[in-house]
């Protein structure tokens, strides 16, 4: 029966109720890619335990990961071959012993690369399969994540790549090949081969041998042509990434393909949704010290009471990745405290204290460390009358911060988990130092030792509820170290302060 | 067990519940895999990425909308993530862009020809095809899903269905050259 029909409504009615069944091998494949991915999800559990230091090495792993292409990377690995060759030939001279010393732990590396790319063979392929392992092996080794976890590993003994000696272990290398013929043997060597490869061709290119680029897309061909040997490429990818636990450069890969994971996800929704965080905080800071004076010498034994004052200001940050985010904003920060137990008198050649850039009021007040009852007595006896009184200097300090931190996300449910580390820039727009004495304050200038612009070191702990997808509710106590808020004219401060941040934000 | 009771031993990487899931699901999502990859082989790596995303983020299936649904769409965006990096070149006139008409004897054609002439389409036109037609989403959205115009999207359609059209035309013509026909 002939119709004319619309070609849209033909496939809709043929493909309505279509369903295949796939062969029982990929319920196998799924099990041991299952397998693999359990080893490697150990792995970020002492990470987030390491806190900020980890956060911020991964911070700089991911950074230094986008300068690496990744593409250059899997294009040359393939033609490389000769190429390298040559270079070892012409490099190599009895010069070239300089950091042999380094190299077997880059051998040590390939070769449990090599393993678990075996054992993944070994497992998944059956005998049909054998005969392509060779080229399997290649294939995996050629993979991205393969070749980019390589650089990290090379990257982490930066003697070790230098161009000279890592071609000679190419060349050796490579000379072994013809020897082991066995299938399995050969796939092991063929990883052995191109890995090492990847660090040092990255370098050769970067030198200026960007001929030797060939078509990505012929790579794509290749990769779409033979599909069995695509999945198995792909297992010894997964096999590859078990390796991946060894430093944290490497697991800051492991997050990032996690991260590649999630990009599928959210596709689902919306590629850029909610990377953006935008909110504001505020936040009752106390002023503490780990000891000295900001004022002068004398005072460093003198005890100090922090004050309770307000920071607020704006953050936006933004998600690096699911796990990853860069946060700054500007603050306006308040801070003060005392010194307490000191004497004043007026005096006419007052005795300047260190630290103090004095008003005309100040000029003619002298201030010392608390004057005993028996000097004060002696003091009295000499005619000085009931001119020295007790009290405590106030020194207040109003800062504009501008943080610039890294938010490593330990949980993102619905009561999200941070841990946040970073530094601050701190520009002066408030300083006063005061004498407060029976309720009476009287300013008597400003610090002189207080630097215009100071950092600071941050750490903290951020928690917040989504009330929303989009409205978030923050609290997140911080400690902010002050590096260099003094410089050394006045008592070698080593002051802090410490902040519960609560705020609203709004992500998009 | 129940659908509920599955999904959340599922979120709980119990391996049973997996496997039932996969029990359950493969053929439907096999399916889609097949319509979306160039051909049998691929589609089943797909289905193996799809489920390793699947058992890796139920726990982000909230229970807004059917589960099924769920499945489908990391089926999908899979498939997608697979192969929509292919770009295809070329601009198709806008008045081009129409429904096509086909006259066919819709009994003489069996699924598996329609099957493997979307197979054999370049990756993206297969891609907008099956998410236009097949699928039902919008050029809109198909748009965002393929980090593509609008225009494109409409432009590979149009071109997919003129090739799909011509395929067919030519089987009809020359019946038992099916297995030639390109």
């Amino acid at each position: 029966m002939k119709e004319r029909k619309n070609l849209d409504r033909l496939f809709q009615e043929k493909f309505k109720d279509f369903e295949a069944h796939p062969s029982d091998q990929v319920w196998e494949n799924i099990v041991l890619a299952k397998a693999i991915k359990k080893d490697r999800k150990v792995v970020p559990l002492w990470l987030r335990l390491g806190g900020i230091a980890a956060a911020l090495a991964i911070l700089m792993a991911v950074g230094s990961n986008f300068w690496n292409s990744p593409d250059i990377e899997s294009q040359v690995v393939e033609n490389e071959v000769p190429t390298q060759i040559e270079d070892s030939d012409a490099n190599n001279t009895p010069g070239d012993t300089t950091s042999k010393n380094e190299i077997p732990e880059v051998v040590k590396h390939q070769q449990t690369q090599q393993l678990a790319g075996q054992l993944a063979n070994e497992k998944t392929a059956d005998p049909s399969n054998k005969d392509r392992l060779t080229q399997n092996a290649l294939k995996g080794a050629n993979s991205k994540k393969m070749s980019n976890s390589q650089q990290y590993a090379a990257l982490k003994q930066p003697s070790t790549t230098t161009t000279e000696s890592a071609p000679l272990e190419n060349q050796q290398r490579y000379t072994e090949t013809p020897s082991t013929s066995a299938n399995t043997a050969n796939n092991s060597t063929g990883i052995a081969i191109s890995t090492p490869r990847n660090t040092n061709v990255k370098k050769t290119l970067e030198e200026n041998e960007s001929s030797l680029i060939i078509d990505p897309s012929q790579l794509n061909v290749k990769a779409t042509s033979n599909n069995t040997q695509d999945a198995i490429a792909q297992q010894n990818d997964e096999a590859s990434k078990t390796e991946e636990k060894k430093s944290l450069v490497e697991v800051a890969e492991a997050l990032k393909n996690d991260a590649a994971e999630e990009a599928i996800i959210d596709v689902d929704e919306n590629p850029n949704r909610n990377r953006w965080n935008v909110g504001a905080v505020a936040a009752p800071v106390y002023y503490g010290d780990f000891g000295g004076s900001g004022i002068d010498p004398q005072f460093k034994d003198n005890a100090k009471s922090g004050d309770v004052n307000l920071s607020y200001g704006v953050q936006v940050s933004y998600a690096v990745s699911k796990k990853l985010k860069v946060r700054t904003g500007v603050n306006n920060v308040d801070l003060s405290y005392g010194t307490n137990d000191i004497s004043f008198s007026p005096d006419i050649a007052a005795n300047r204290l260190a630290g103090v850039k004095y008003n005309s009021n100040g000029k003619f007040l002298s201030v010392t460390d608390r004057v005993s009852p028996q000097e004060l007595a002696q003091s009295d006896f000499q005619g000085g009358g009931s001119n020295v009184s007790d009290g405590s200097i106030n020194q207040r300090i109003g800062y504009i911060e501008v943080p610039v931190e890294a938010v490593y996300v330990i949980s993102d449910k619905r009561l999200g988990v941070e841990v946040i580390g970073g530094v601050s820039t701190l520009f002066v727009n408030d300083n006063e130092i005061a004498i407060e004495s029976g309720g009476l304050r009287t300013p008597i200038g400003a610090s002189s030792s207080l630097n215009d612009v100071s950092f600071t070191t941050n750490v903290g702990v951020g928690l917040n509820y989504k009330v929303t997808e989009s409205v978030l509710i923050n609290l997140e106590p911080s400690l902010k170290y002050q590096l260099n808020a003094f410089d050394n004219s006045a008592g070698d401060f080593k002051p802090y302060y410490v902040g519960i941040y609560t705020g609203v934000s709004y992500r998009f | 067990m129940s659908l509920d009771q599955l999904i959340k031993n599922c979120k709980r990487n119990n391996a049973k519940a997996q496997e039932e899931l996969y029990k359950r699901y493969a053929s439907t999502l096999f399916s889609i895999c097949l319509k979306y990859s160039p051909n049998y082989a691929d589609a089943e790596d797909t289905l193996q990425d799809s489920f390793i995303v699947i058992f890796d983020k139920v726990g982000q299936f909230k229970g807004k909308g059917s589960f099924e649904g769920w499945l489908k769409r990391v089926t999908i965006n899979t498939a997608l993530q697979r192969y929509r990096k292919q770009s295809v070149f070329g601009i198709t006139n806008e008045e081009n862009i129409r429904e096509v008409d086909i006259e066919v004897d819709e009994e003489s054609i069996p699924l598996d020809y329609l099957l493997r002439i979307i197979q054999e389409l370049p990756d993206r036109y297969r891609l907008v095809f099956n998410l236009y037609v097949l699928d039902g989403y919008s050029h809109k959205e198909i748009a965002n899903m393929l980090e593509i115009s609008e225009g494109t999207s409409k432009s590979n359609l149009a071109r997919a269905r003129n090739i799909l059209k011509d395929k067919i035309e030519a089987s009809k013509i020359e019946p038992l050259r099916h297995t030639q026909t390109r």
